[in-house]
């Protein structure tokens, strides 16, 4: 009895979770007739087509804006990850009352308003060249994603007990050779769910990089376009593109996005 | 022989070492011993370098190593949660010291498996750390800890995570092999039984200081304050007024084990008792005061019991003033 | 970093209290309230706490059924997830074709039942109920995680002593799983609560600037007026977040 509740539950949010995917990939692969074009169309699939897509690949590009979420979401993890570790550390190894109010001072950072920040800076990034360009977007993103990086990555640290540094200088390690000895590591998981979470961030960041991006737009922004220029059937084949590879990547690597490394301060 | 000298140590107000100074000898297994938040650990992070000094100096074998840091000093140490690396295998665990030297591959090997052999891990080599049980976790630390030879070890309370049964076995194992390597042990603990079979010599840290350093006999039989004879011993001495026996302005301390049951000096009321194999010691109510007594038998509580002082030692204001 | 995020927010605060022409003025903030201020500033409070009870009831549901063993455990954690990779966009696309007045899913499936078809923005309430249910879909699943690992962490003995004492599974999840899980719900409204407010992509696409928000009517504003204007929006949208993080803060010192 308890356990039919649990399966009732389990099915219902499993429709929940997979329904919208399930009517993306239909309006995909369906003749537009049984899907934009009808009144009531159909939940299922009246014919198969694969035109959607070709017509979408062929008339309008979608490689570039694509390469360009793809460098600018890259670029956004591996300077997290550099700029985080060491941050990370430092805090890590600072008393905990005075970590505590770094950790808030960088979060309140993580929260200043996307269009708060976008707007005066459009008008620097133009004087700077900055405009547009890939290292601009990413250098702004990483305002918000540097702040959970170091968040998560310092959580990570925090839980290697400190006796486990000790040793190691005993043993004759130096600050560098702990870290990527023995640091770096055992705390691989960590690491890679703040890449990951930043990686993630970016790709689907839309609020930065339409304010500073919107010439050679990102994937996001190009889909906006798409829609706002009532280029559906495109949108909808790039939003397929762009989410599947994705929606692959978080399933290898599940293990890695964990409550915990988001949880990171949470001491008990 | 490390000597050290009037050792201060403060965290923010609170002074934690309050000029310690001692020598230990070469080959000596010097126990620290004194009870939690003591600062037995404090005290060997400093001789490790771990923790700066407020002031005061150590030296080994003549070298002034105040100022040198961790890695530079040749010592090894054992932590109490044994602080292996979660990320090697119990080989890389124990290469690790030697890999920080730039010892060549096979020399490391040949080294690893000579000491894995003399604590019984071989088997264990190739094993993740994180998945072997507490006292072979214990083992590889030390292991870890002698494969370099170093100048020194310190151990805190390397034993204290292992079961009764185990424990017993390790302290037995430590001993042999510290007799095997002749190394210089400094080792803490806050449990006195744990000190008194494995120590040379044991020094009590109370209050910031060594309130007596000794062999374990000497803390057994002659305390130098009432605190230690409260501290040493499986029952705590028992102190009195020197009126007792006849002796004025002083108080007179015994051990449980130093009455005789069944003379008619003195009377109490049993309290409550406790066995120890065969041996059963009782909380009497004499006079107005709680004694402890060993004796053996059979006991309820409301007997009455009989006993009569056959040793003591006299302290005047906390202090013993016997000569050994 | 700081100065990063910092100086921005500081240009904002200067660029919303001048003209374009360089002067010294009010008038922005008086314009804004043209742009109808107070009814979006509802709007953006409603969908805020809407969007955020809603994730945080699911994200509820679903730990409690993940935190159990049963068959079908994995399939479901792994589904569950699936939102996390799926960008924001996309998803403000995908829910915009199934509440579409003429040519939606919802309705076809209202219609299947013999119903007719709804206007799904007719007012302003179900517009933002629309918002709040897509963005749910979204964010459910980092509200789950966080959650989640909240339940992984109370002892599993604390609920057989509470069955022992006779509390039924609504008790045991009102009085255990609740007060232990106060610290992760606290994070998880906190990481939430702030990018909730931010909200940007999905109304944009879903129900363009009307209703209005704060942020779509900032950027409006950016795209159509002057800088200046925009900037004035923006500072607004700053005053809430910094009294929300002021909040967090002040419930962060009393944990
Ligand atoms: N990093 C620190 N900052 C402030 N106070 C500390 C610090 N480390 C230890 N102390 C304090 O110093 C005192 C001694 O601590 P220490 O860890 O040396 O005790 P200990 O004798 O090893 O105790 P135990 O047997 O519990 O391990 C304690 O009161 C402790 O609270
Ligand atoms: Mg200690």
């Amino acid at each position: 009895m308890r356990n039919l509740l649990v399966y009732v539950g389990a099915i219902i949010f499993t429709l929940y979770f997979l329904i919208p995917l399930y009517i993306l990939v239909l309006i995909a692969f369906s003749p537009a007739k049984f899907t934009l074009e009808s009144l009531y169309p159909p939940l299922y699939f009246k014919g198969f087509t694969l035109s959607n897509l070709v017509y979408a690949f062929t008339q309008y590009n979608f490689i570039h804006p694509f390469l360009k979420s793809f460098f600018v979401a890259s670029l956004v993890g591996i300077i997290a990850i550099l700029l985080g570790i060491p941050a990370g550390y430092g805090l890590s190894k600072l008393p905990g009352k005075l970590a505590y109010a770094f950790i808030v001072v960088l979060l309140i950072t993580n929260m200043v308003p996307g269009l708060v920040v976008a707007i005066p800076i459009s008008v620097e990034f133009i004087k700077l060249h900055l405009f547009d360009s890939i290292p601009g977007l990413a250098l702004v993103q990483e305002l918000v994603t540097l702040p959970l990086a170091v968040f998560i990555l310092q959580g990570t640290f925090s839980a290697v007990p400190k006796e486990v540094e000790y040793q190691a200088r005993i043993d004759g390690a130096s600050t560098l050779s702990y870290l990527s000895n023995v640091l770096i590591p055992v705390a691989l998981p960590g690491i890679v769910a703040a890449f990951l979470i930043s990686w993630m961030f970016s790709w689907d960041e839309f609020t930065y990089a339409v304010l500073l991006s919107p010439i050679h737009p990102t994937l996001p922004v190009e889909i906006y376009f798409n829609i706002e220029r009532g280029n559906e059937l495109a949108a909808v084949a790039f939003s397929l593109v762009f989410t599947i590879p994705v929606i692959v990547l978080t399933l290898i690597l599940q293990k890695y996005l964990k409550g915990e490394y988001l949880a990171g301060g949470v001491k008990y | 022989m490390i000597e050290l000298k009037e050792l201060v140590k403060r965290y923010g107000q609170k002074l934690v070492l309050n000029g310690i100074s001692e020598k230990i000898e070469t080959g000596e297994f010097f126990v620290i011993l004194g009870p939690s938040g003591a600062g037995k650990s404090t005290m060997l992070k400093v001789i490790a370098g771990i923790e700066e000094l407020d002031s005061g100096s150590i030296v080994v074998d003549g070298k002034d190593i105040t100022r040198l840091p961790p890695e530079k000093r040749n010592l090894a140490m054992v932590f109490q949660n044994y602080a292996l690396y979660p990320n090697m295998t119990v080989f890389d665990n124990i290469a690790f010291p030697l890999k920080m030297k730039g010892m060549g591959k096979d020399k490391i090997k040949e080294r690893v498996e000579r000491v894995a052999k003399l604590l019984g891990i071989q088997e264990l080599l190739k094993s993740n750390v994180t998945r072997i049980s507490g006292g072979q976790q214990q083992r590889v630390a030390i292991a870890r800890a002698i494969v370099r030879e170093p100048s020194f070890y310190l151990l805190d309370e390397p034993l204290s995570n292992l079961d009764a049964r185990t424990r017993f076995k390790a302290r037995g194992e430590l001993k042999r092999i510290q007799k095997e390597l002749g190394g210089t042990f400094v080792y803490v603990t806050h449990d006195q039984k744990e000190a008194m079979s494995l120590a040379d010599r044991i020094a009590v840290l109370h209050e910031g200081k060594f309130e007596q350093v000794g062999v374990p006999m000497e803390l057994y039989e002659y305390p130098k304050t009432k605190w230690v004879g409260e501290f040493i011993g499986d029952f705590p001495m028992n102190f009195v007024s020197g009126e007792w026996l006849g002796v004025q302005g002083v108080e007179i301390g015994f051990r449980p084990e130093w009455v005789k049951l069944d003379r008619s000096d003195f009377k109490g009321t049993v309290n409550s008792m406790e066995s120890v194999g065969e041996s059963t010691y009782l909380f009497l109510d004499v006079k107005d005061v709680k004694v402890i007594v060993k004796g053996s038998g059979h006991f309820d509580v409301g007997d009455e019991v009989t006993f009569s002082i056959e040793k003591y030692r006299r302290f005047k204001d906390g202090f013993l003033i016997d000569q050994k | 970093m700081l100065a990063f995020a910092f100086y921005p927010s500081a240009r904002a605060v200067y660029l919303s209290f001048f003209t374009s022409q360089g002067k010294f003025t009010l008038d922005n903030y008086k314009e804004l309230l043209y742009f109808n201020l107070y009814g979006t500033i509802e709007n953006t409070v409603i969908l805020t706490v809407g969007a955020l009870m809603l994730q945080l009831l699911l994200a509820l549901g679903v730990s409690s059924i993940l935190v159990r063993e049963f068959r079908g455990k994995r399939v479901l954690s792994t589904i569950s997830i699936i939102p996390m990779g799926v960008a924001t966009v996309v998803a403000a696309i995908t829910f915009s074709f199934i509440f579409q007045t003429s040519g939606g899913y919802a309705n076809t499936l209202l219609h299947y039942f013999g119903l007719s078809g709804i206007n799904w923005y007719f007012n302003r309430y179900l517009s933002l109920f629309i918002v709040m249910i897509a963005d749910s879909w979204k964010n459910t699943p980092i509200m789950t995680l966080i959650i989640l690992a909240g339940m992984y962490s109370i002892p599993r003995d604390l609920y057989y002593a509470a069955a022992l004492d006779g509390a039924g599974p609504i008790k045991r999840f009102v009085h255990i799983t609740l007060p232990n899980l106060k610290k992760f719900i606290a994070i998880a409204l906190i990481i939430r609560g702030v990018s909730e407010f931010n909200i940007f992509a999905l109304p944009l696409i879903l129900i363009g600037y009307s209703p209005s928000i704060l942020t779509t009517l900032a950027y409006s504003l950016y795209s159509t007026t002057t800088e200046n204007l925009a900037s004035a929006a923006a500072v607004v949208i700053l005053v809430f977040v910094s009294v929300l993080i002021a909040l967090n803060i002040k419930l962060g010192g009393k944990r």
